[in-house]
């Protein structure tokens, strides 16, 4: 059987994943780029004898360094050399798209473009000129509706035609007028015969000029690097004052000429080339002009500047709820199956092994693996709703929406992704800040992160209201405390913002993708996809912190009284005597540190089998809010030390996570009491 | 069609509903390369479409996009009026 290697290149929003899911169904996985944290998902086709490895890259917007996403993309094209790449476009926005089919033409000569969503197109009445759009490109153009499945067997046809060269290209390429072209061309003569890292001189020429900062590191490392650029530097500067004199008579009004980035008028010209050449094309090709979409209506309400927060809150009201009834019933009739299992492993294993292999299997394996499985439902019901948010272009309002109220916390609206995702768990929501461009965002994204109460911590904390106060007022209780740890995140987040060094972000610039009803194919793969992830990440590590938990509190002397957990509790005793709680309150919590929702199993343990009348016993209701108030704002698990550590990449901003956690939920939980005992 | 004397003025003085050509952009590479992507460039008309709150919302060559306020007061524009 014959391979070919495919990958599949393209904006976000135009349906790549889509196109990926329909051609390689379920044989796709995922893994992540050599040392990098990004996603990397492959997937195995097989047609007509031959065998398509098809890599989906990153979702991007161009090729330049601009991110890491980018430079993954054109590294893969340049040192993989897959035998074609597939350039997914959005038929209905095919002008913004094509900026990277142009792109991709600089780079190779194997492209195919796939017109998706041609039907959505052609119901607006946009008609595109696919044979002329290819003689002008100079690469085959396919119609396809990666969501109907039409003109998939097409696409896949030429790709092979192509790849084994039955199919001849001849890429466009770009003039960029007389003077650029003269700085290209001088450029690159110069660069005959060195190492370009399998870049072409032209290609390195162009991005020399654009700035792009991988290329620059490229040639500095060159053997006579520095001296290459010293060549090369005049003529750009001589080009650049010709340029900032003429825009100075362009736009009398304009700030010119203060910055020192020099590539500055080079980039925004050759952008502009590329732009006219674009619009050109489309002028040609495409006819038809698009009406209001139902889009643009609806936008008007969501981002209206009173309607849109209301309507944003009121959408995750809904979703919320819907995770915790959906997802809580599900939970539940896992966990008491568990419960049955363990009851029934429980008798047959007593007297049949060795006590304490016995207690290992049911108190260490079974009770976290029981942890594990009852959180699932949850989770899954998490990112259904989160992925259908996603995919019906929602989630970009979103960001839009809160970006004023992240810009106090100085991150932009992007973060509000990693807010939000942090209410289903912290471990996705800290992954979610990959989003943001800067180093430093990132961090500050990451370090608020814990503060926001995950559903474990959401889970456990309706119980122990509901053991206290009536309905009514267990909902006040419950939104006071979710304010209280939003309210924490506003104000670690102002301090962080104040205090952290290093280079701000740039402020928001997002394509907000036209409304559309979420594919279920889609979302549940996203949703899979995600739960796998989660699972993957987060359950090896709580399955092996509770058998060290559950060493904690067996060993030395298989008594739980006299275990050096609750000695360790015991020690804590006088912090704990200042907010009103005793050491088995503050043993209890010591256990969440594994996973939050272990803290109800570890209360029954250390309480009592009768949890809920016991507590109803012996706290007072300040008592039981004082334990949350602690419970919800310190470091919530395991896994999310783990996640901190693997995405901030540095163990010091790990601890201080850890710390800084635990200090403001014993000072939150100290001003609470006292405050509450006076009242 | 358009009348093309006007001097240059901030994208965020559009109203919604006015159009202006894009004359200059005054920004670092990243911001100008980001635009450039999404299909705002020295040339390009764009149409602003809601500034209520926040980051105002343009649309230009069939699509939305909605930028924050500060890099959107960094584009230059001239008005565009219908004769």
């Amino acid at each position: 059987m014959k391979k070919i290697l495919v990958a599949l290149a393209g904006n976000p929003n135009v349906g790549k994943s889509t196109l990926f899911n329909a051609l390689t169904g379920l044989h796709q996985y995922t893994a992540n780029w050599p040392g990098k944290t990004v996603e990397r998902k492959e997937g195995i086709v097989k047609y007509r004898g031959y065998e398509l490895k098809l890599v989906d890259l990153p979702g991007t917007y161009s090729l330049t360094a601009f991110s890491l996403e980018e430079v993954l993309a054109r590294r893969f094209i340049v040192d993989e050399r897959p035998d074609v790449v597939i350039h997914v476009a959005n038929a209905t926005t095919l002008e913004k798209d094509l900026y990277l089919t142009l792109q991709l033409l600089e780079l190779t000569d194997k492209v195919v473009l796939a017109l998706n969503m041609i039907d959505v197109a052609e119901n607006k009445g946009i008609k595109i000129n696919s044979t002329k759009l290819s003689k002008i490109l100079g690469i085959p153009v396919v119609k396809i509706s990666a969501y109907r499945k039409t003109g998939l067997d097409k696409l896949l046809d030429v790709v092979i035609a192509l790849a084994e060269g039955r199919i001849k290209t001849k890429p466009l390429q770009i003039s960029y007028g007389p003077e650029i072209e003269a700085l290209i061309n001088k450029i690159s003569s110069s660069l005959k015969g060195c190492d370009l890292h399998g870049y072409t001189p032209r290609w390195v020429a162009i991005k020399l000029l654009e700035g792009d900062q991988e290329i620059l590191d490229i040639l500095k490392n060159l053997p006579n690097g520095s001296d290459l650029l010293k060549l090369i530097a005049p003529s750009i500067s001589a080009y650049i004052r010709r340029e900032r004199a003429k825009y100075k008579s362009l736009c009398p009004g304009c700030p010119l000429g203060q910055k020192t980035q020099q590539s500055e008028p080079i980039c925004m010209l050759i952008a502009a080339k590329r732009r006219i050449v674009i619009n050109n094309i489309i002028k040609l090709t495409v006819s038809g002009v698009k009406a209001e979409s139902i889009s643009d209506t609806l936008d008007k309400y969501i981002l209206h500047r009173v309607l849109g927060p209301i309507i944003l809150l009121g959408i995750f009201a809904v979703a919320f709820a819907f995770v915790f009834t959906i997802g809580g019933f599900f939970s539940d009739y896992v966990s008491s199956g568990m419960d049955y299992i363990t009851e029934l492993l429980d008798s047959y294993l007593t007297n049949r092994i060795h006590p304490l292999l016995h207690n290992f299997l049911i108190n260490g394996i079974l009770a976290s693996l029981s942890t594990v499985l009852s959180f699932i439902p949850l989770i899954f019901v998490f990112f259904l709703v989160y992925s259908i948010m996603e995919d019906s272009g929602y989630l970009a309002r979103g960001a839009v929406i809160m970006d004023r109220f992240m810009h106090t916390l100085g991150l932009h609206g992007k973060a509000f992704l990693s807010v939000i995702m942090a209410f289903g768990c912290n471990v996705p929501g800290i992954m979610a800040t990959r989003a943001l461009e800067s180093e430093r965002d990132r961090l500050i994204a990451i370090l608020i992160n814990p503060l926001i109460p995950c559903s474990a911590r959401l889970g456990v904390m309706a119980f122990i209201i509901s053991l206290f106060f009536p309905g009514p007022i267990a909902v006040v209780v419950m939104m006071f405390l979710i304010l209280l740890s939003l309210s924490l995140v506003a104000v670690i987040g102002f301090l962080l913002n104040k205090l952290l060094r290093g280079e701000r972000g740039r402020e928001l610039i997002i394509e907000l993708p036209e409304y559309r009803i979420p594919s279920p194919r889609n979302v549940l793969l996203l949703t899979w996809t995600r739960v796998r992830d989660f699972l993957e990440r987060a359950g090896t590590i709580i399955l092996l912190g509770s058998i060290f938990i559950w060493f904690l509190y067996t060993f030395p002397t298989r008594n739980f009284e006299t275990s050096y957990g609750a000695l360790f509790g015991r020690l804590l005793e006088p912090i704990a005597r200042t907010m009103g709680l005793d050491w088995r309150a503050i043993t209890s919590l010591i256990f969440g540190i594994l996973a939050k929702e272990q803290v109800l199993a570890a209360m029954s343990i250390i309480y009592g089998s009768n949890l809920s009348a016991i507590l109803r016993n012996t706290w007072s209701p300040l008592q039981a809010i004082t334990f949350l108030v602690i419970f919800m704002i310190y470091e919530p698990c395991i896994a999310t030390i783990a996640i901190t550590k693997r995405e901030s990449g540095s163990w010091s901003w790990t601890l201080f996570s850890l710390s800084y956690t635990i200090g403001l939920s014993i000072l939150i939980g100290f001003l609470v009491y006292n405050i509450g005992s006076l009242l | 069609m358009y009348a093309n004397d006007s001097t240059p003025i901030s994208l965020i003085m559009l109203n919604p509903g006015e159009e202006g050509q894009v004359v200059y952009i005054h920004g670092g590479w990243g911001i100008l390369r980001r635009l450039a992507e999404l299909g705002i460039y020295p040339g390009a008309i764009v149409r602003m479409e809601n500034k209520s709150w926040g980051p105002v919302v343009v649309s230009v060559a069939g699509i939305r996009i909605a930028i924050g306020r500060g890099v959107a007061s960094r584009i230059y524009v001239r008005p565009l009026r219908r004769r």
